[in-house]
C-alpha cells in the first residue's frame, strides 16, 4: 500500500511536468506491483528506468512546442526580393572592370550587405511585425543564391517595401550568433565588436593602398557615428503589388552603384580608397550607400 | 537480469549528468550577474568542452598559443610576469593580459571595452595576427577532423555539428564559470576570518581613497577612467576613444578588478608597473594632468609610506588561493605540456 502512494505521487509530479499523456508506463508499473509482487528496491529501479526512458520524450515534446515541427508545416515564402546591382546601367559582374562617374577604373571582388527586418506598406497601412534575430539576411553577390531574399508577409496590396541595412544596435551585442550573423561570414569586426553593414572590396589603379586595393567595410552602431538604418523602396507610378498566401511573387530592387561614388559624399577612389572602421567617414559613406535603395521594379516590365 | 537493469540505469544516469545544468551560485553580497545564462545554460559537458578548447593549441595557427598560453591559472588567468603577452611568430599583444574571473558581471571586455559580449571575445585573440593568428574556417575544420571533438560537441549541444556559435558558447561556459570569491576578504565578510590590525587599517584607507573606482565587491565599478598615465610613444594607445571615437574618452581605460592583484603583475593596461608599490607611487606623485584626467585624481592621491604599507597588506587579502588551485579549472589533459613563457 505504501508503495502505491509513492507511485501516485511520482505520477502526479511527472504528469505535471510534462502536460502530456504519459499514463502508459504508469499503468504498466502499477500492474507490475499488483501482479509480480516486486520488492521495493526492484520497484524503485524499474520506476527509475521508466523515468529515464521518458526523458527523451519530454525533450522532443518541448522541441516540438517551440518550433511547431510536425504540427504545422513551415510557411513557404510569398515574396522574393532580387537585388540587382548595376554600373552604367549594365549588370555588375565581380572581377570585371568598370569606371566610376569620376572616370576612375575599378573592379570588385566582394560585395555584401545585410538587409533585414523586411516589411511592406500600402494604402497608408504599415505592416507591424515583431522581428527576431533570424530576420537578418546577408545579400552576397559572389553567391548567386544569396543575391535574393525570400520572406513571408501577410496577404494584401502594397506599394512600398521597407528594410534595414545593417544590424540594429539592440542585436549587435547579443553574443554568439549563427546563420547570416555567423562571424564566419566575414561581416563581424572581432577587435571592436560589431557587424559591418556593407562590405565592398576590390582593386583600382587609382588606389594608393598596398596592391591598389579598395575596401569599404562600413558599419558602426554607436552614436553619433551610426552606419545602420532603414530604407524604403517604392513602386513607381502609383502602382502596387499584391501578396497572396499561396503564391510567391518576385520583385527586383536595383542598386545603381554609380550613385554610391557620386553620392552626397563624393567617393574619389584616389582620395578615399578605403574605410574600415566606424567613424564619421563611415557614417557618411553609409548615407551614400543607403541612398541607393529607393526603387522597386516588377520583373519583365520596363 | 538484475545486473542488466542496473547497468541500463547507470548508463542512463551518466548520460543525464552530462546534460545536467551546472548551478551558478552568486556569491553572497555580489550583484546579479549580467551574463544571460538562459541563452547558454551551463552544463557539465559544455563546461568541460569549453575548458578543453581553452587549453587547446589547435585554436591557434601554429598550435603553440592556446588561450592558456596567455591566461595562466596560477596567475589568476593573467600572463605571469609579462608586460605584454607573446603571440604568434614572436609578436607581442598590444596590451597586458588581465586576469580572468568574475566575467559574469562584466558587460564589456578588454581594457577599452571594445568587446561587447563575453561570447564573441575569443574571436579577437583567435583571429588577431599577433596573438593566435588563426582563421575561423581553419579552426572549425581542425576541430571537425579531430578524434574527440565531434562527439564532445554532440554531447554538449544535443546534436552533431561544430559551428562558430557552438565553439563560442562552449568557451563562454568555461570563462563565465571562473568565479573568484573566496579570498580572505570574502571570508572576513562572511564572518569566517578576521583581519589583522594592518589589514584592517589598510581596508579603511582603501575605502576612503580607492573605493570610488575599485568598488566592492568586484573591486571595479567597470567604468572607463584616465588615471594620468603618460601615453607610451610606441604603443600610442588612447583606450576608450578608439571605440567610441569621442575626444572626451581619450586615454580612458577600464578600471581593473583588484581581486588577486598580488598574482597579476605587472600592472596597468600596458603592464608598465612591475609592482603594486609602483602603482601606488604613481597615484601619489606620478599623475599627469590632461583634459580627460579623472576629477578624483586632479591632485593625485596623497599616500604616506605607512598608507602604502597598510594598503598593500589589505590588497593581499584579495588573493583567492582556492580559485588558483581549483582543479575544475585545470588543464584536463594532465601530463601534456602546456606552453609557459
Ligand atoms: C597572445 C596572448 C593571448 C591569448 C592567446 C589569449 N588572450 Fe585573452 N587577453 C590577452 C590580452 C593582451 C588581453 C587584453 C586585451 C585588451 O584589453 O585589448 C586579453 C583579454 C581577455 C579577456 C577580457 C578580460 C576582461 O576582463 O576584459 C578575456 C575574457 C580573454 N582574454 C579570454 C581569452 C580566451 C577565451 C582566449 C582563447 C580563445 C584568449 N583570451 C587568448 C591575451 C591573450
Ligand atoms: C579615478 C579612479 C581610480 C581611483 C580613485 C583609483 N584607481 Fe586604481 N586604477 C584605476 C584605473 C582606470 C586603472 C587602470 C589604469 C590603466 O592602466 O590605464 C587602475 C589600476 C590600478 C592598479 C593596477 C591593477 C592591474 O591589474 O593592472 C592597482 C594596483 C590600483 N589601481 C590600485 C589602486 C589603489 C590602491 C587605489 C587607492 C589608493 C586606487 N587604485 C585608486 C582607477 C582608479
Amino acid at each position: 500500500m505504501r508503495v502505491r502512494s509513492i507511485i501516485s505521487g511520482h505520477a502526479a509530479i511527472r504528469l505535471f511536468a510534462m502536460k502530456k499523456p504519459v499514463s502508459i508506463p504508469l499503468i504498466i508499473s502499477a500492474t507490475c506491483i499488483e501482479k509480480w509482487r516486486l520488492s521495493k528496491i526492484e520497484y524503485f529501479l524499474i520506476c527509475l528506468l521508466l523515468f529515464l526512458i521518458t526523458i527523451p520524450g519530454i525533450r522532443s515534446i518541448q522541441a516540438a512546442e517551440g518550433t511547431f515541427i510536425g504540427i504545422r508545416p513551415p510557411e513557404s515564402p510569398n515574396l522574393i526580393l532580387q537585388f540587382e546591382p548595376t554600373v552604367h546601367g549594365q549588370p555588375l559582374r565581380l572581377l570585371e572592370q568598370y569606371k566610376n562617374p569620376f572616370g576612375e577604373k575599378f573592379e570588385l571582388s566582394i560585395f555584401r550587405f545585410y538587409a533585414g527586418k523586411i516589411t511592406c506598406s500600402g494604402k497608408g497601412r504599415i505592416l507591424k511585425k515583431i522581428f527576431r534575430i533570424s530576420d537578418y539576411h546577408l545579400v552576397d553577390f559572389s553567391d548567386s543564391s544569396a543575391s535574393l531574399i525570400k520572406v513571408r508577409l501577410p496577404e494584401g496590396d502594397y506599394d512600398e517595401i521597407q528594410f534595414q541595412l545593417g544590424i540594429d544596435s539592440a542585436d549587435q551585442g547579443s553574443g554568439a550568433q549563427s546563420g547570416a550573423l555567423d562571424p564566419l561570414k566575414g561581416m563581424f569586426w572581432t577587435w571592436n565588436s560589431g557587424y559591418i553593414s556593407f562590405k565592398i572590396e576590390g582593386k583600382s589603379p587609382e588606389s594608393n593602398e598596398p596592391e591598389h586595393a579598395i575596401a569599404y567595410h562600413i558599419g558602426g552602431y554607436r552614436s553619433p557615428n551610426i552606419a545602420v538604418g532603414t530604407v524604403k523602396c517604392f513602386i513607381s507610378g502609383h502602382k502596387s503589388f499584391h501578396l497572396t498566401d499561396d503564391r510567391a511573387i518576385r520583385l527586383n530592387i536595383p542598386i545603381e552603384l554609380d550613385r554610391f561614388f557620386n553620392g552626397p559624399t563624393p567617393v574619389h577612389i584616389r582620395d578615399i580608397p578605403s574605410c574600415a572602421i566606424p567613424g564619421e567617414l563611415a557614417h557618411r559613406l553609409f548615407e551614400n550607400f543607403s541612398g541607393l535603395f529607393d526603387k522597386i521594379e516588377i520583373p519583365g516590365k520596363p | 537480469m538484475k545486473a542488466f537493469l542496473l547497468l541500463t540505469i547507470l548508463t542512463g544516469f551518466s548520460l543525464i549528468s552530462l546534460k545536467t545544468p551546472l548551478p551558478f551560485p552568486v556569491p553572497k553580497g555580489f550583484p546579479p550577474p549580467v551574463y544571460k545564462f538562459e541563452n547558454n545554460p551551463i552544463t557539465k559537458s559544455g563546461f568541460e568542452l569549453g575548458r578543453k578548447l581553452f587549453y587547446d593549441g589547435q585554436l591557434s595557427k601554429d598550435g603553440n598559443f592556446p588561450c592558456s598560453s596567455c591566461h595562466q591559472q596560477y596567475a589568476a588567468f593573467s600572463t605571469y610576469e609579462h608586460r605584454l603577452s607573446h603571440g604568434f611568430n614572436n609578436q607581442f599583444s598590444a596590451r597586458n593580459a588581465p586576469g580572468l574571473f568574475n566575467l559574469a558581471w562584466e558587460k564589456e571586455f578588454h581594457w577599452d571595452g571594445s568587446i561587447n559580449h563575453l561570447e564573441v571575445q575569443p574571436l579577437a585573440p583567435m583571429l588577431n595576427p599577433h596573438e593566435m593568428a588563426e582563421k575561423l574556417d581553419h579552426i572549425i575544420y581542425k576541430l571537425n577532423h579531430d578524434k574527440e571533438y565531434p562527439a564532445l560537441f554532440n554531447n554538449a549541444f544535443g546534436s552533431p555539428g561544430i559551428t562558430t556559435k557552438r565553439v563560442l558558447l562552449a568557451l563562454a561556459q568555461f570563462t563565465v564559470s571562473l568565479v573568484s570569491a573566496d579570498s580572505k576578504y570574502d571570508k572576513m565578510k562572511r564572518g569566517e576570518a578576521v583581519f589583522n590590525q594592518y589589514e584592517k587599517t589598510g581596508y579603511g584607507i582603501f575605502q576612503e581613497k580607492c573605493e570610488g573606482c575599485h568598488k566592492e565587491p568586484l573591486f571595479t565599478d567597470l567604468s572607463y577612467r584616465n588615471t594620468g598615465l603618460e601615453v607610451d610613444s610606441t604603443l600610442l594607445d588612447y583606450g576608450r576613444m578608439h571605440v567610441t571615437g569621442k575626444k572626451e574618452d581619450s586615454l580612458k581605460f577600464k578600471v581593473p578588478s583588484l581581486r588577486n592583484v598580488f598574482l597579476t603583475s605587472p600592472y596597468g593596461h600596458d603592464g608598465r608597473f612591475s609592482t603594486i608599490s609602483d602603482v601606488l607611487e604613481h597615484y601619489n606623485i606620478g599623475v599627469i594632468q590632461s583634459a580627460t584626467l579623472d576629477t578624483a585624481l586632479r591632485k593625485g592621491i596623497a599616500l604616506t609610506d605607512n598608507d602604502k604599507f597598510y594598503l598593500i597588506q589589505f590588497l593581499g587579502t584579495l588573493t583567492d588561493t582556492a580559485f588558483v588551485n581549483n582543479p575544475l579549472y585545470k588543464d584536463p589533459a594532465s601530463g601534456r605540456l602546456t606552453v609557459d613563457r
